[in-house]
């Protein structure tokens, strides 16, 4: 770490947030005994707990070392297989092999083949892919991999997986020292020398690094590119499964969720602390982590109402690590960071009708008179209504992505953290009277939030500003949100009223969320076709250009980051009222944000539209649950309910791989031609048809003779001006003549 | 009317152990074209990043209107009457070619009427036919005159243009090299381009810069650098 050229912003943040740890520390000392013994077990406790990570960590930097791509399923591949290691080993009805079999099967056969079949089957297309796709493809892949883990091994079942050795030990003064956490230990100072040996040292691991590098070049120097990152794959597996399986004894019950936040949150904070590229301070990185973690459980004490404040320590080290240390140059040769479709901006009046159909659809879709014969519309309404609400809520939070991501291009993964805080804000002002006259007002108020989080951005760009998102996801939801004095343990929120009409009905609820999410989607479309629609999409497409015609980039983004911030602060009221009071525990999850922005990814960031997408899962939910009552068919309703539900937002996001663009752009470009009004998208489809003709004729004069329309096709794409002669016959921009 | 917008004044940049530019002079005139050309690596887009503020000089001074800019970021000096195009083109390739012109406008405090005023740009370019066309689907000749309308939008005292001609055809580069002339002529405005083609360079400008390996070598006419000796040692090579 080269402290010399730290930047002043690097050094404000680096400075700033030792102050918040201090002033942290200071006020909720719990006032033990500083004993010696207490702080040993402390510390080697820390330095276990802090192995795992570092473990866990190093898996991460290899891989994004070696095939240049930030794998967050690192996490879900740990989890599956420490799950796989539970069936071998511990299931009482499985095959109950000894430990150190299981271990290898699962670490040394089975992870190696999924890195593999990952890395041929999806990584190898991500190669060239924008970060945010690579991005949305590695965390919908997270998610794929913890619901199958999730369905595959049922959570009705309680498992644990024990610790090697059975817990047995040595004691050094007072304290037992596991052999399995010593053995922790040295297996993580083992794997990083090993691995900085072979990357450094080995041919192999030289030619994984010049893979990622430039991978022609060296495939023309004799390397084999394909070979050398399913290597690198097959073992960043190995090591993920390696990490899973002994962290998994540590969370019991196990649980895939949790294990996941424990594999993936703490490592990646360690592999930023590594630079992404160190991997002697990312084992470093990993233990500092433990050790705050353990010391701070030690020292500490929090309210017994603040949850998850233990687990904030490495949150807030990522955040801070983030904004204060330099980035580590990306790979050479990434291609740009822009997810741009080239589309056709809507027109007002297109977005005016698109509104009234959402109002229409919506109406309709709550009466229940879209039944298909199969249910009585009458039993429509609970089912409906729950799930229709819950769709709206979340359609209006995902608004909020549109400008920030979809068109000024800022990866975030934060929506939640935003809409609580308006969810917060609306409590402490109209909790008690629901008047909605305020909600506008608590968007003006969550909007310096977003201008503080573009303040910390503004000098990030891609993968590392999707990084402080998600750290500032975390602090927020497990640190700030969660704090008693923010939601108290009892509190509820009266229902809206505007001008003395009361909004008391979950059917006048939904017709209000409908009217408002219209309105969105129709503020949004004008919003594109103003002046900031045009500043923010022309920042993202290059920002260097955008410099040389005079826009500060700094005050674009802290007004978009704003805008961000003020729509999703007012869905977060919604978002409050519908379900009446937050819960602390479960509503700020992270998780819960990643899925919203996988959705909308794969719906198309840059369209209004796209917010729609994911109300989708609700309605598929609903329909699934009416069919069940209904006693419909079997398979149609795990179709519904089990497969698309719960499946399909990592499905989708995996999809993009093919689907770049967003499903809107796809699905739009083949409906266009047939609307009335679009004859630019017919022209646009003739130009291609003629294009496409053009190859089809093939090599000319080759494999078919030189015809007359042939001529004609080749002049007119190479824009040679053909003259028509007396005779009715034309000349050739060569010369000759024919008729 | 022909007053000096710009100068670079003793520019020194070094990186590491490398003399990147040294005492580096250039200045740019209202009603002139002025051309700056030197072999490859001599430190053209160097000392054009040092004057748009992409890059910090070890040492030396940007003037603007006879007011450092020297501390004034990129977007800054933007707005004070500075404004570039790139080498690699730097078009906004999801906006149409209208919306290139009409950010640039809406972007500059000075202009009250950002739509009028890109309309006149477009028609004055000759791009009224291609407004609505995404400009990440025009061939590049257009995409560039994209850029150049764009960088008028910003009514600019000074126009630096880095290998404008790059990817454009013989046609093309002869009707930009006249709407440069133009240009100068009509509104008061200094043109300073960096260029390899050298018959551009020597039809066009009025007044020519040399840089070579980072110090400018010969300054004068297009015929009075033609003849240089310096100049010929520079690109051809000297006799052994």
């Amino acid at each position: 770490m080269n402290l010399r050229h730290l930047k002043t912003s690097q050094g404000a943040a680096l400075i700033g947030g030792v102050a918040f740890l201090a002033v942290l520390v200071w006020l909720n000392w719990a006032g033990n005994a500083l004993a010696v013994d207490s702080f040993v077990a402390a510390t080697i406790a820390g330095m276990s707990i802090g192995s795992l990570y570092a473990i866990s960590a190093t898996g991460m930097v290899v891989v994004y070392a070696t095939t240049g791509t930030f794998n967050f399923a690192h996490g879900g591949i740990g989890v599956f297989s420490a799950f796989l290691y539970w069936e071998f080993v511990e299931n009482a009805n499985g095959l109950r092999l000894p430990n150190w079999l299981g271990l290898l099967l699962v670490v040394l056969v089975v992870a190696p083949l999924i890195g593999i079949v990952l890395d041929v089957v999806l990584m190898r297309r991500l190669r060239t892919a924008p970060m945010v796709v690579q991005l949305m493809v590695t965390v919908g892949l997270m998610v794929f991999m913890l619901t199958l883990t999730g369905q595959i091994w049922h959570g009705d079942r309680s498992r644990a997986i024990q610790f090697f050795w059975r817990g047995e030990g040595f004691d050094i003064g007072d304290f037992r020292v596991t052999w399995h956490r010593f053995m922790v230990i040295i297996v993580a100072g083992v794997i990083a020398a090993i691995l900085r040996l072979v990357l450094y040292r080995t041919r192999i691991g030289v030619a994984m690094r010049a893979v990622v590098d430039n991978r022609e070049l060296t495939a023309l120097n004799g390397a084999r590119p394909g070979i050398l990152s399913s290597f690198a794959w097959a073992l960043g597996a190995s090591l993920a499964a390696l990490a899973g399986i002994l962290i998994a004894p540590e969370i019991k019950p196990l649980d895939p969720g949790n294990l996941n936040n424990l594999m993936l949150i703490p490592a990646i904070t360690a592999a930023v602390i590594g630079q992404l590229k160190n991997l002697p301070m990312t084992v470093f990185g990993g233990l500092l982590i433990g050790l705050l973690s353990q010391h701070q459980a030690q020292w500490l004490s929090f309210g017994a109402d603040w949850p998850f404040v233990r687990d904030a320590a490495a949150p807030v080290l990522l955040f801070i690590v983030v904004l204060a240390l330099p980035q580590s140059r990306l790979a050479v040769g990434r291609a740009a960071s822009n997810l741009r479709p080239i589309e056709r901006t809507t027109s007002w009046r297109e977005g005016l009708f698109g509104a009234v159909a959402i109002v229409g659809f919506g109406i309709v879709f709550a009466q229940g008179w879209l039944n298909f014969g199969i249910w009585d519309p009458g039993e429509w309404d609970e089912i409906a209504l729950n799930n229709g609400t819950a769709a709206l809520v979340l359609s209006l939070i995902g608004l909020s992505l549109i400008p920030l991501t979809g068109w000024a291009g800022q990866i975030n993964f934060a929506p939640l953290a935003f809409a609580g805080f308006g969810a917060f804000i609306f409590l402490k002002l109209a909790g008690d009277t629901g008047n909605m006259l305020w909600i506008p007002i608590v968007g003006l108020l969550c909007a310096p939030l977003g201008a503080l989080l573009a303040l910390f951005a503004a000098r990030l760009s891609g993968l590392y500003l999707a990084l402080l998102s998600l750290g500032f996801a975390l602090v927020m939801g497990k640190l700030v949100l969660p704090h008693p004095s923010v939601f108290p343990t009892i509190h509820s929120y009266e229902d809206l009223a505007i001008f003395g009409y009361a909004i008391d009905s979950r059917y006048r609820f939904f017709t209000t969320l409908l009217i408002v999410l219209a309105f969105g989607i129709f503020a949004l479309v004008l919003l594109r076709r103003s002046s900031h629609g045009r500043r923010w999409i022309a920042m993202q497409d290059s920002e260097a250009a955008a410099a040389t015609i005079g826009i500060d980039t700094m005050i674009t983004k802290v007004i978009v980051y704003a805008t961000s911030a003020f729509i999703a602060g007012m869905a977060g009221v919604f978002w409050a009222l519908s379900k009446g009071s937050m819960d602390r525990g479960r509503d700020f999850e992270v998780l819960a944000n990643f899925e919203i922005v996988l959705l909308m990814a794969a719906a198309g960031l840059a369209f209004p539209a796209a917010a729609l997408f994911l109300s989708f899962r609700f309605v598929i939910e609903a329909l699934g649950g009416r069919l069940e009552e209904g006693d419909s068919v079997g398979w149609l309703v795990w179709l519904l309910d089990d497969f698309l539900a719960k499946f399909g937002p990592g499905l989708l996001a995996i999809g993009m791989v093919v689907n770049q663009r967003g499903a809107i752009f796809e699905t739009g470009k083949g409906f266009a031609p047939i609307l009335p009004w679009r004859s630019d998208a017919r022209a646009e489809l003739a130009q291609e048809r003629a294009s496409k003709r053009l190859r089809e004729i093939g090599d000319i004069g080759l494999d078919a003779p030189f015809t007359n329309e042939a001529v004609l096709l080749l002049d007119s794409e190479l824009g040679v001006i053909a003259d028509v002669t007396p005779s009715g016959g034309y000349t050739h921009g060569l010369g000759e003549t024919s008729s | 009317m022909n007053n000096v917008v710009l100068e670079a004044i003793d520019i020194d940049v070094q990186f590491g152990g490398l003399q990147a530019l040294s005492g580096a002079n250039i200045e740019a005139t209202t009603g002139t074209v002025t051309g700056l050309i030197g072999p490859n690596g001599a430190g053209k887009t160097t000392l054009f990043n040092v004057i748009t503020g992409h890059q910090a000089p070890t040492s030396g001074d940007v003037r603007l209107l006879g007011r450092s800019v020297k501390r004034q970021s990129v977007a800054k000096r933007a707005q004070a009457g500075m404004c570039r195009t790139f080498q690699k083109l730097e078009a906004f390739n999801s906006l149409s070619a209208r919306d290139n012109v009409l950010v640039a406008a809406e972007a500059s405090r000075a202009i009250s009427q950002p739509a009028k005023l890109t309309d006149e740009i477009l028609h004055r370019i000759g791009l009224t036919d291609v407004a609505e066309i995404t400009v990440g689907t025009l061939p590049t000749g257009t995409a560039r005159l994209v850029e150049l309308a764009r960088a008028l939008a910003t009514k600019p005292k000074v126009l630096l243009l880095d290998e404008a001609s790059s990817g454009l055809t013989e046609d093309e580069t002869a009707a930009v090299g006249n709407l440069l002339q133009q240009l100068v002529a009509e509104d008061d405005l200094a043109v300073l381009l960096v260029e390899h083609d050298m018959s551009f360079v020597m039809n066009v400008c009025s007044r020519i810069h040399v840089l070579d390996f980072g110090q400018i070598i010969a300054v004068g006419s297009p015929a009075e650098v033609q003849n240089n000796d310096a100049v010929r040692a520079a690109y051809l090579g000297t006799d052994t």
